[in-house]
């Protein structure tokens, strides 16, 4: 059953919020994958990275899409906590490792096994605008896992400066998001993979 | 002003510009269809502007029928046309601008000047156009005394009330121009001014262009505009001012002698709106105010000729006529 919720979350707000009042432009949608298993990784300065992403969607490919978020912020009984989960398919993940909780991919595996479009910010946080962190290696674990999944590297531009971290209130401004080239997962190193995913993300910004 | 009160002038000059459109495409398609024979049989064509022009074309048949179809709406609609326009045009400006997280407020200040802006013009109070800077100004005043630091101050308030100035004060012009009047003289109302307005401002771009690109060897001011030729500034400004004389008897209280003078000026307070932008642009490190008109660049590319010529049409049908 379609979640109408979710559905007209997308129509009517995230749409017309990204598309219309900050004229989100999209470079290469193509390359998007339009059914799932896939990977998206994006840059992440802001809240409203999620929304330009889920945007790049129509409302019954959006229904698909679940964003990775963290545990300790995303608080379940929070009010950003259940917007996450309920209108962004969100789930959780642990940014400190600890040994006791076992398999930390073990989440974003069943979102792949059940075919939908999982994603991720690999910086871990939202960093300063306009500045690459350090990547965590997240992705190339599960990437490995399944070398069969896309993962697609999605690089956003001016999302920063609509809602900054610490900021309340978003202003329209233009975004743009440059889609890069789908990449799997080629045997060799996670180091190795990590470096690609941050060549394309350097690549992207300069095009 | 409703549907059924259209001037048959305007509808003709209308259907004149779509003439245009539809004359222009048709030019291009064959030369883009010549070039593709020509160069199939191995002959050499290199002719670079054609894909361009086949944009700006698209471009145009889309910004024509909006525009037209809002004048033809009625005096609410081109006003909520022209107050979209104005957000879009703020949109790329403050898009583009060096700002940091503290002006976030000013920004809002910006913004909060389109309603004002619009809304006191559509309720007929045309000083809506003096007050609006000094409001912007006043607002800042009261942001920059909350937060209690002048670090700053002339730099991000000068940052506001330029995008105010230009996308909200200069423009707003537009909407003052199709809010004057049918009357004596005026025979084809506000709708038929604003027609007037800006189809010779636009056509002067569009020769200016052309001319530019086909005529121009000597540039005109490279040290902020490295297109613009000399003979890109005659060929605009002969046109604006030919269009302005043939047009001004069916759209205006204006003759054809005066029409040629009239449009002198809004031609060459075009090609200064033009270079006011450029400069912007050229400080700024940027080719292109934006990426909203495929071809054209942004909102303000396309509307930097108005920004000057709105504000001296308006006061000048005002206090000559």
């Amino acid at each position: 059953m379609r979640d109408l919720l979710r559905t007209w979350c997308h129509r009517v707000v995230i749409r017309p919020l990204m598309r219309g009042a900050c004229g989100l432009r999209v470079s290469h949608g193509e390359r998007l994958p339009r059914t799932g298993p896939a990977i998206l990784v994006a840059n992440h300065n802001s809240h409203f990275d999620t929304l330009a992403l889920f945007a790049l969607f129509s409302p019954r490919e959006a229904a698909t899409l679940r964003a990775v978020v963290a545990r300790d912020y995303f608080r379940v009984g929070s009010l950003i906590g259940w917007i996450a989960r309920r209108i962004f398919g969100a789930i959780t993940a642990d940014r400190a490792w600890r040994p006791a909780a076992g398999d930390p991919l073990a989440g974003c595996s069943r979102v792949l096994d059940a075919g939908e479009i999982l994603i991720l910010y690999p910086e871990g946080t939202r960093g300063m605008p306009g500045v690459m962190s350090e990547l965590k290696a997240g992705v190339a674990y599960l990437a490995r896992r399944y070398p069969k999944v896309p993962v697609v590297p999605v690089t956003l531009s001016g999302v920063e400066r609509i809602l900054p971290k610490g900021a309340v209130v978003p202003l329209p401004l233009t975004v743009a998001a440059h889609v890069g080239v789908p990449r799997y997962w080629s045997g060799g190193d996670c180091r190795d993979f990590m470096a690609e995913l941050r060549v394309a993300f350097a690549g992207a910004s300069e095009a | 002003m409703t549907a059924g009160m259209l001037s048959p002038s305007l509808i003709f000059v209308l259907t004149g510009i779509f003439g245009l459109l539809l004359l222009a495409t048709s030019t291009v398609g064959v030369a883009i269809a010549a070039a593709r024979a020509f160069s199939s049989l191995g002959w050499v064509t290199a002719l670079p502007i054609l894909p361009e022009l086949k944009a700006r074309l698209r471009t145009w048949w889309i910004m024509t029928a909006a525009f037209s179809t809002c004048l033809i709406l009625g005096r609410g609609m081109s006003l909520a046309f022209l107050a979209l326009v104005s957000f879009l045009v703020l949109r790329e400006y403050l898009s583009v601008t060096p700002f940091r997280a503290g002006d976030r407020v000013g920004l809002f200040v910006a913004y909060a000047m389109i309603p004002l802006q619009y809304g006191w013009i559509a309720r007929g109070h045309a000083e809506a156009a003096a007050i609006v800077p000094i409001a912007a100004l006043a607002a800042l005043g009261a942001v920059v005394t909350l937060r209690g630091t002048a670090q700053d101050f002339l730099a991000s308030s000068a940052l506001v009330i330029w995008g105010v100035l230009v996308a909200i004060v200069a423009l707003g012009h537009l909407a003052l121009i199709v809010s004057i009047p049918a009357s004596l003289g005026y025979i084809a109302g506000g709708p038929g001014l604003l027609l007037f307005l800006v189809f010779v401002c636009q056509i002067g771009d569009v020769v200016q262009y052309i001319a530019g690109k086909t005529l121009g060897r000597r540039r005109a001011v490279p040290g902020l505009s490295p297109n613009k030729t000399v003979a890109g500034y005659v060929g605009g400004l002969s046109a604006t001012a030919l269009a302005a004389a043939l047009l001004a008897p069916y759209l205006t209280p204006i003759g054809h002698g005066e029409g040629f003078l009239v449009g002198g000026a809004l031609g060459l307070l075009g090609c200064l709106g033009g270079l006011t932008i450029s400069a912007l642009k050229r400080d700024l490190g940027l080719k292109d105010m934006g990426r909203l008109l495929p071809g054209h660049g942004g909102a303000l590319d396309r509307a930097d000729s108005l920004v000057f010529s709105a504000p001296f049409f308006y006061h000048y049908l005002v206090l000559a006529h």
